[in-house]
Formats: structure tokens, C-alpha cells, sequence
């Protein structure tokens, strides 16, 4: 237990302090302990949001198990060489900030991107097509920066498949997608979970692409709480927004846990 | 058994450092410098040229930079008792958040350049917080698209069809900085000088129309530079001092001084800060005609003293806030009624954005 303790002193200091201070911030509004949850409550602005944070976070999850199961796999059936070239691929994008990686979709998708001007001058589209400023400017966006934390867990579960299994498969007279989807796929679920999981829950607090890359409706429940936070200056609401998504996201948890089964993800 | 030793030991070293460094922070005394802080970038660039430097080398102070005052940061060294800085360069809005709260010092105008003072706007001149310079919102468009029939009020902003093209305008977030509500109004034939108290109502009708036009309404004030840049539309309101740096460099865009919307820019000293002597002598200095001037022929913001555009050419003072044919056509706006009502504000523009 003991070297368990630093760790545990951390946690204690850097996260569970803050947040039982973020608590009693969110229950201390002028008109009444629960004055701020009540208003958030009244207004159905919040829960909007809300749902639009939740949909955009599904979407994007999807898309990264869409593109990142496919990558994994590829990197998983590789060896030498060729793994390391893909593995720094994958990995890359994570030493440049968030930021920039999004102001380069901004010159690739805009109204006068690399996208646009190569359609037009191909002649294929006559006007610029909409791929910014809307959901799907945030999609892919988001689908970029989150990729890796989809692959990396996927990759390390992939890679502890017993290959012999595959044969014996294969040797008991299974056909290549029969292998594939009874005995490859459910060995690799925990690790596509996890990585869904970890995708999903990062997402929920965007909001610097969804602000850069999206229209007026790519809201997310972060813009409110920053602007409550740093323009507004009400942080005592800021907290209650926080805890409403910190809430949803437990909901979420526990409802994942039921059909799947947290202790079961092993990376 | 031995690692963990060690690593309990490292821990014990790193709690010991973070106590001391936190109870060394307030006790030492006031130093040879002052710590000021402003928004980066080409802007606080042109500050350091034009101020910084050779205040430093009249008075033998060390000037410490540091970015981003933002109203939170402040508020939350005040509370803490932790305060870095010791002047802070605010705009209307942010000055007036942190004053309702009483995060500022007294400034102590007898310490202030009293001949400076007689030349700035008397109502700049807060308890708390001087007036430097002021900046202006207003409409930016492309030249290269409106090349004969300009646009010229917020009206023609309005006007979809005489001047075609995707648009983009700020959410009025927080205090209101980018003048979107205003501008509605403005457009909607509202004078001038009877825009405030705002009529909300009125605005967001307003808004209803020209929704559909707006690709962006955007957050942060870098964004409708880059969006005229990068042609995503062909006008915009934008900051003017950022619209004349483009030009500078060579982009086919012009700034709207009709209808602009014009606020201070405020030099305030943290509640707690460690140097309140060389702030005020900092404070002093970046308000005195020379200097201002200085600071006028390399950015373009409005510089506060009159005097300054002794300093100035006619054709770069036409570009500046404060210049004297510029400040009539301009309104400036109200920090106390944003201050009152942004909050309401930032909850109808979140349903009605929505809608």
C-alpha cells in the first residue's frame, strides 16, 4: 500500500480539493443553496447543449472507431520498420497544440481552402462548398485531434492476440471473416472500448475547434462554462454547469459499465 | 525497501519546495522593477518600443512583462493574496468587472504627471484606473470586392443585396466587446448618441435578419482578421488597429470610422501589488505626450493625450481612434450597462442563436 500513498496525496491535493471547492462555489448562489442548478433547470438553453455536447462526442467517437479500428490493425499485422514509420505517424500529431492543428484545417477547409480551390479548378463544383463554420468542419476537427487516443489502446490490445488461436480458427475449418468476427474481433473489444471511451469522454470537453471550426449551433457545454467563467466572471455558476457535465458523464459511465463492463478493459 | 525511501524523500523535497515558495511570495519588500502586463503579440511589441525601453532607461527600473490580464487571473490573485503584477492594461469592459468587485488600488494622482493629466479626457480619469489609449470596433470589409460603392454604415452592413457576400460578426458575450447589439441598432436608424440604454428587443429583431448571412459569429478578436484574410467573407466588425496592420502588410482591406464603436483602454495597479511606487512612475510615464507620440507613429491605437499628435502625422492620426475628426462619428460605449446586463444578454443570445 505504501508506495500508493503518493499517488493517492496527489489525486487529493490537485483534484478532489479543487472539486469540493468548485461544490461549494456551485451551491453558493444569493437566492439559495440550489439557486444556480435551479436556474440552469429553468432554462432550456442548458439541456440543448447539453445534447448537442453529447451528439457531437457520439459522432465523433464513431468516427474515430471507423478510422481508428482499421489503422490499429494495420499497424498490429506490420513489423519492423514499417510499425515504427506508422507508429511515429499516429503519434506525431500529439507535439503540435491542438490550436495550431486546427488553424490548418481552417487553411484546408475554408471557403478558399486547398479543398475548395482544387474542386474549382478542376471544375467539378462551380461554387465553394460548405466545409466549415458547421458540424462538419468540427467533425473532422475533432475526429483528427482524437484519433490517436482511439488507436494507441486498440494497437496495444491488438498486438497481445495470441496469433495461434487465429490458426486454430483457420485449422477448424473457419473462413477468413468467420476468424474475424468470432474470434479476433471480441479478443480485441476491450481494447476498442477503452479507446472509445477515453474518445468520448475527452470530447464532451472540446471547445476550442467546435469555437474555430464550427457555425452558431456547434455549441458546446465548455463554451458556456468558459464564458460564465471568463467573461462573466460568475463562477459559482460555471461550477454548477461543470457539475452538470461532470453528472452526465458519470450517468454515461455507469451505463457503460453495465453493458460492457469497465474492470474489463485492460489496455 | 530502498526506492521507496527514495522516492519518499523526493516527495518530501517537492512539498517542502511548494511551501516555501509559498510563504517567500508576499514577505519580500519592493524591488527595482515594476511588472506589467498586456495582450502580446505586435501590440504589446509596439508598448516595449515605445514605452518600456526607454523607461527603463530614464529611471534604471527593470520592467517584467507578462500577458493576458484576463478579469479572472486578477480576481483570483486578489483573493489569494498572490499578486505578480503591478499594472494592468484592461479595456472598458474588463476594468469595469474587476472594479465592481474592488480588485483595484487607489491610483494616487498626485503622483501622476500632472501636465499629462490636463490633456486627457477628464473622464478617464478614474478613482482606480487611468485612461491610455482607445480603441475602436467597426466595420472592416475587402476592398478588392467593393471597389466602387463602398460600404460605408451599418446599414449598408444590412444590405445584402447591394453588398453581396458572407459576412461575419462577434457573439455580444460577456461585456458586449464587439459591439454586436449596437451595430443592429445603428442599422436599424437608431442615432448615434441614443443608443444606450439599448433597446435588446429591437436588436435581436434586427439580428433575425442578417443571421442568415453570418458564417461566423465569433469569439475571440483574432478571428475576423483571419476570416478577411483568408476571404472566408468580404466584411466583418473587427478592431481597427488590427485592420491597419493587415493594410500595412498589404491586404486589400479598409476600416469603417462611421458608426465605429470607440472604448477606453485603462492602466489599473492590482489590489496587493508588490510595487506601487514604480507602477505609478511606469503609469506616469506612458502617459506623457512624447512618449505617447512615439507610441502613436508605431500602433494604432488612440493615444490619450491631446498632445501627442504634435508627434503625429495627419495622414497616420487619421487612422487612430482619437483623432479629432474621427471621435465625433465614433460612439463610445457603455461599460456600465454591459457591466449591469451582460449576463441577461449572454442568455438570450444563447437561445437565440440556437433557434
Amino acid at each position: 500500500m505504501l508506495p500508493l500513498v503518493p499517488a493517492l496525496v496527489f489525486v487529493t491535493v490537485f483534484f478532489v480539493y479543487p472539486l469540493l471547492r468548485m461544490a461549494a462555489l456551485s451551491f453558493g448562489a444569493p437566492d439559495g443553496p440550489l439557486g444556480y442548478y435551479e436556474s440552469i433547470l429553468r432554462n432550456p438553453v442548458y439541456a440543448t447543449v447539453l445534447g448537442l455536447t453529447f451528439k457531437t462526442a457520439l459522432v465523433v467517437t464513431g468516427l474515430c472507431v471507423l478510422l481508428g479500428v482499421p489503422t490499429a490493425y494495420l499497424l498490429a499485422s506490420v513489423r519492423g520498420t514499417t510499425r515504427t514509420i506508422l507508429l511515429v505517424a499516429v503519434v506525431l500529431p500529439f507535439l503540435t497544440s491542438i490550436l495550431i492543428r486546427t488553424y490548418a484545417w481552417m487553411a484546408i477547409l475554408g471557403r478558399h481552402g486547398v479543398v475548395n480551390q482544387a474542386l474549382l479548378t478542376t471544375g467539378l463544383i462551380e461554387a465553394p462548398l460548405p466545409l466549415m463554420h458547421n458540424a462538419f468542419g468540427v467533425y473532422v476537427g475533432m475526429t483528427h485531434v482524437l484519433l490517436p487516443f482511439l488507436v494507441l489502446p486498440v494497437y496495444s490490445v491488438m498486438t497481445g492476440i495470441d496469433g495461434r488461436l487465429l490458426r486454430a480458427a483457420a485449422s477448424l475449418g473457419a473462413t477468413p471473416r468467420r476468424v474475424l468476427a468470432t474470434v479476433y474481433v471480441p479478443l480485441a473489444l476491450p481494447g476498442i472500448a477503452s479507446g472509445a471511451l477515453l474518445v468520448f469522454l475527452i470530447a464532451i470537453g472540446f471547445y476550442i475547434t467546435p469555437a474555430l471550426l464550427g457555425g452558431p449551433r456547434q455549441v458546446m457545454i465548455a463554451n458556456l462554462i468558459e464564458v460564465q467563467v471568463l467573461e462573466l466572471l460568475n463562477w459559482g455558476f460555471g461550477s454548477a454547469l461543470a457539475f452538470l457535465l461532470l453528472g452526465a458523464t458519470v450517468v454515461v459511465m455507469v451505463l457503460f459499465d453495465r453493458v460492457l463492463g469497465l474492470e474489463r478493459l485492460t489496455v | 525497501m530502498r526506492t521507496w525511501q527514495g522516492m519518499w524523500r523526493s516527495w518530501l523535497l517537492v512539498a517542502a519546495t511548494v511551501a516555501a515558495a509559498g510563504w517567500a511570495g508576499p514577505g519580500l519588500a519592493q524591488e527595482a522593477k515594476v511588472v506589467i502586463v498586456s495582450w502580446g503579440g505586435d501590440y504589446q511589441d509596439a508598448l516595449r518600443e515605445a514605452y518600456w525601453k526607454p523607461f527603463s532607461k530614464a529611471t534604471g527600473l527593470t520592467v517584467v512583462e507578462d500577458t493576458r490580464p484576463l478579469p479572472p487571473r486578477i480576481k483570483a490573485m486578489v483573493e489569494t493574496g498572490k499578486v505578480d503584477w503591478d499594472v494592468v492594461d484592461l479595456t472598458d469592459g474588463q476594468y469595469t468587472e474587476v472594479h465592481k468587485l474592488g480588485g483595484f488600488e487607489p491610483i494616487d494622482y498626485g503622483k501622476l504627471d500632472a501636465e499629462s493629466l490636463k490633456l486627457i479626457d477628464r473622464r478617464g480619469h478614474k478613482p482606480d484606473a487611468v485612461m491610455h489609449q482607445m480603441a475602436s470596433v467597426g466595420l472592416a470589409y475587402r476592398t478588392d470586392v467593393f471597389k466602387a460603392d463602398k460600404p460605408r454604415s451599418w446599414a449598408d452592413f444590412w444590405d445584402v443585396k447591394r453588398f453581396p457576400g458572407p459576412r461575419a460578426l462577434g457573439a455580444p458575450l460577456g461585456a458586449g466587446a464587439y459591439g454586436t447589439l449596437e451595430a443592429a441598432l445603428l442599422a436599424d436608424g437608431v442615432a448615434l448618441d441614443k443608443l444606450y440604454p439599448l433597446d435588446v428587443d429591437r436588436a435581436f429583431r434586427k439580428l433575425d435578419q442578417i443571421k442568415p448571412h453570418i458564417v461566423k459569429w465569433y469569439t475571440t478578436a483574432v478571428q475576423p482578421q483571419q476570416m478577411l484574410v483568408d476571404k472566408e467573407v468580404v466584411m466583418t466588425a473587427a478592431f481597427s488597429a488590427r485592420t491597419y496592420i493587415l493594410r500595412e502588410k498589404g491586404a486589400p482591406v479598409d476600416f469603417v470610422w462611421n458608426q465605429a464603436m470607440a472604448f477606453p483602454m485603462y492602466l489599473a495597479v492590482p489590489k496587493g501589488a508588490r510595487n506601487k511606487d514604480n507602477a505609478h512612475k511606469l503609469i506616469s510615464y506612458m502617459l506623457q505626450a512624447e512618449n505617447q507620440g512615439r507610441y502613436g507613429n508605431i500602433y494604432y491605437y488612440g493615444v490619450a493625450n491631446r498632445k501627442a499628435y504634435e508627434k503625429i502625422p495627419a495622414s497616420r492620426g487619421r487612422l487612430l481612434t482619437t483623432f479629432p475628426e474621427n471621435l465625433p462619428i465614433q460612439f463610445v460605449q457603455d461599460a456600465d450597462w454591459w457591466g449591469q446586463n451582460a449576463a441577461a444578454v449572454n442568455d438570450r443570445w444563447n437561445r437565440w442563436v440556437l433557434q
